[in-house]
């Protein structure tokens, strides 16, 4: 009978648990990209001047943040079989967590887009610099600034997502928790394992966004 | 929209299980209420303990707060079902296990929620209060939580909503509910309409509350002062 | 030949159906100093918003050192080119430094290297008193030299045209000396320049000739003397009459 709580479950199954959080970075990493990708997309839609594009841009931000992200990995893994495709596990996970995620991007986005103001994009046309200077020198870096805190926290919670790969056994760090709770019957220790290996990597990631966030805009102190 | 997304030949298939889809989102709904009532009397009692004098309850609550934020809810989940049985001899179902791990999970945000209401309510309230020989706890009901409402409660409104959505990572532990409904349908009639209607029916009790969230917030916004009567 | 360096011909332009410019003409020749007056909400800033083309208006002509805006049209970044504007609000760029906001049109715009728009940028430092700031975010200076830093943005363009919509109005007044010095020096370097202020003195001393506004349509015009001193119309009395 091995004891109920056993921390040192954390060293014997290392290898493990250091790949399962290697595969769960590198999940966040692929659906936050993909996020961006979607997101940059839904607000595009979303504030084309084209009725039916702005009305699917919209839709598509209100269904998803209206829907639970687990119902896209099954859709995505198990359902479109049907109409031929077929997505391995770790791309299910990617593009459902992706789609997601990219809901809440166009509404960060956007929130950012219009904090720009008025005045800067006038002067940018003054001075003529075209649109499309003017975006990438003068709003895209003002954007950034507005939208970083609130992307940080979506890359968070992306990052909190992924553990629901493990449904569809995409070997992230909850998979393998399992796996080694299902092996030695001590869940109680493994999860809190599991638990604190999350915690740390939200802590770092939470510490690098900030101290980013002074590198970067530190200076910029008011806006004119 | 259901019919061009899935096909008629599907909506055929999916159409004598709408009634069971029906009762699985009575179920969701059932337990993220349930959990969200939970959730409020965490938030509540550990909100106001955030925001006493007393250090050592304030760093607990804390810890709290930013532990449920950072850990995935499938994990707290899973330590409930599967890891508290083990340690302390108890043993949960399904239900019980997602309920207490959703009051948990809503509790932790509720609390921030609770918090930034009641420090919303300046200090001169509190002042006031006192000046007139109003105690602490008369002060916390009659002045402070009928303004605190104003924060707080739009921000419920958000956090049933999570609930509902969270409520889906249940289905994991096996507790037949929306999507572990339709799932379970799709696995014997082999189509996704039931996911689809699924989505449906999510987004519909999703976006009607979060159509009454809004609702909410706008009229506390304009009504203020009269809310602060209430 | 003198042509004009601005020809303003019975320009209107309609909210709706209010018209903020009632059919303005002008014109404005190479060198000069133009001080447009009148109350707010009288139609001054929209009309040099026309001349950029940064609004649109409903008719009439607008020519800019020869080329006809067209606020849509090709030749509008050209025009753009050629008139500099300095806002009331300044609009540096908050998250460049002041060198950065003047070097980045000539870099983008002109497509100068760094080298050139670094030497350029620095000459204009220089130039508005400001050599030691280059390094300085806008938010780390004070509104007047946040606006020289923005004439000093305008002037990287080398711009034939100044539009300046009420430079001083958003600064403190300890500030307002060292703003109209810089001005007063481009005006005496031969600068075509226009001018929607409520400064009377900087008018008197600097414009060439005096406009008064109300209302989109121009009440009254002359050289400052005499309309400061004798003004025609009992609106532009009352309103001389308030700002002193």
């Amino acid at each position: 009978m091995v004891s109920l709580f056993d921390p040192a479950l954390f060293w014997r199954y290392r290898h493990q648990l250091a790949a399962g959080a290697a595969t769960t970075l590198a999940l966040g990493a692929c659906a936050v990209a993909a996020s961006l990708v979607f997101g940059l997309c839904g607000w595009a839609l979303k504030t084309s001047r084209h009725r039916p594009l702005a009305w699917l841009g919209n839709t598509y931000v209100e269904a998803l943040r209206n829907t639970p992200d687990l119902l896209y990995i099954y859709g995505l893994y198990f359902g479109l079989t049907q109409v031929g495709v077929r997505f391995s596990a770790f791309t299910s996970a990617v593009l459902a967590l992706g789609i997601q995620g990219g809901a809440y991007v166009a509404e960060i986005v956007r929130g950012a887009f219009t904090a720009v103001t008025r005045d800067q994009r006038l002067a940018a046309r003054a001075l003529g610099l075209r649109p499309w200077h003017s975006l990438v020198h003068v709003e895209l870096p003002q954007m950034l600034r507005v939208a970083f805190p609130a992307l940080g926290n979506q890359v968070i919670s992306t990052l909190l997502g992924t553990a629901l790969a493990s449904v569809i056994a995409v070997p992230e760090l909850t998979y393998q928790s399992q796996i080694v709770g299902d092996a030695t019957y001590q869940y109680f220790s493994i999860f809190a394992v599991d638990a604190v290996i999350y915690l740390v990597l939200v802590q770092i990631l939470t510490r690098l966004f900030h101290f980013v966030e002074h590198v970067w805009f530190g200076k910029w102190r008011g806006t004119v | 929209m259901v019919r061009e997304v899935a096909g008629d030949g599907l909506m055929v298939a999916v159409a004598p299980y709408v009634g069971l889809l029906v009762r699985g989102a009575m179920i969701t709904l059932e337990v993220s209420a349930l959990a969200l009532a939970l959730s409020l009397v965490i938030g509540v009692v550990v909100g106001m303990v955030a925001t006493s004098r007393f250090r050592l309850p304030q760093a607990a609550a804390r810890v709290y707060v930013e532990l449920v934020r950072s850990v995935p809810l499938l994990v707290q989940l899973f330590f409930v079902y599967y890891g508290l049985p083990l340690m302390f001899r108890v043993n949960f179902s399904p239900y019980q296990a997602a309920t207490a791990a959703l009051s948990l999970y809503g509790g932790a945000y509720m609390v921030e929620a609770v918090r930034s209401g009641i420090q919303s309510v300046g200090r001169n309230q509190w002042e006031a209060a006192r000046a007139l020989g109003v105690g602490y706890w008369r002060t916390m009901a009659h002045v402070v939580a009928p303004q605190a409402i104003r924060v707080t409660l739009p921000a419920a409104v958000g956090i049933f909503i999570s609930l509902l959505k969270g409520s889906s990572v249940a289905s994991i532990i096996g507790f037949v509910e929306l999507l572990q409904t339709a799932v379970n349908i799709r696995n014997s009639i082999f189509s996704l309409s039931p996911l689809l209607v699924a989505g449906i029916l999510y987004f519909l009790m999703c976006y009607g509350l979060s159509r009454f969230g809004g609702r909410v917030e706008r009229r506390f916004r304009y009504g203020a002062v009269e809310a602060g009567r209430g | 030949m003198t042509a004009e360096m601005l020809t303003i011909d019975s320009v209107v332009k309609r909210y709706g159906a209010r018209a903020v410019l009632n059919g303005i003409s002008f014109r404005v020749m190479p060198g000069e100093v133009l001080v447009i007056l009148g109350p707010s909400g009288g139609g001054k800033s929209t009309l040099l918003r026309c001349i950029n083309g940064l609004e649109d208006f409903s008719s009439g002509r607008i020519v800019v050192d020869g080329l006809t805006v067209h606020p849509h049209g090709a030749d509008i970044w050209e025009v753009r080119k050629r008139a500099g504007m300095i806002f009331q609000h300044f609009n540096l760029f908050p998250h460049l430094t002041a060198r950065q906001n003047i070097e980045l049109a000539p870099r983008v715009v002109l497509r100068l290297s760094p080298a050139e728009s670094r030497e350029r940028a620095e000459a204009l430092l220089a130039r508005v008193g400001l050599s030691d700031f280059g390094r300085q975010y806008p938010g780390q200076l004070s509104g007047g030299q946040q606006q020289r830093v923005a004439i000093a943005r305008a002037l990287a363009m080398q711009p034939k045209l100044m539009l300046f919509d009420e430079p001083t109005s958003a600064l403190d007044p300890e500030t307002v000396g060292e703003v109209l010095a810089v001005m007063k020096e481009l005006a005496t370097g031969g600068m075509t320049m226009i001018v929607v202020t409520h400064e009377l003195n900087f008018a008197k001393e600097v414009g060439d000739r005096i406009m008064f506004m109300d209302a989109g349509v121009v009440v009254e015009e002359g050289p400052p003397g005499e309309l400061l001193s004798r003004p025609q119309n009992p609106r532009t009395r009352q309103f001389i009459q308030a700002v002193l």
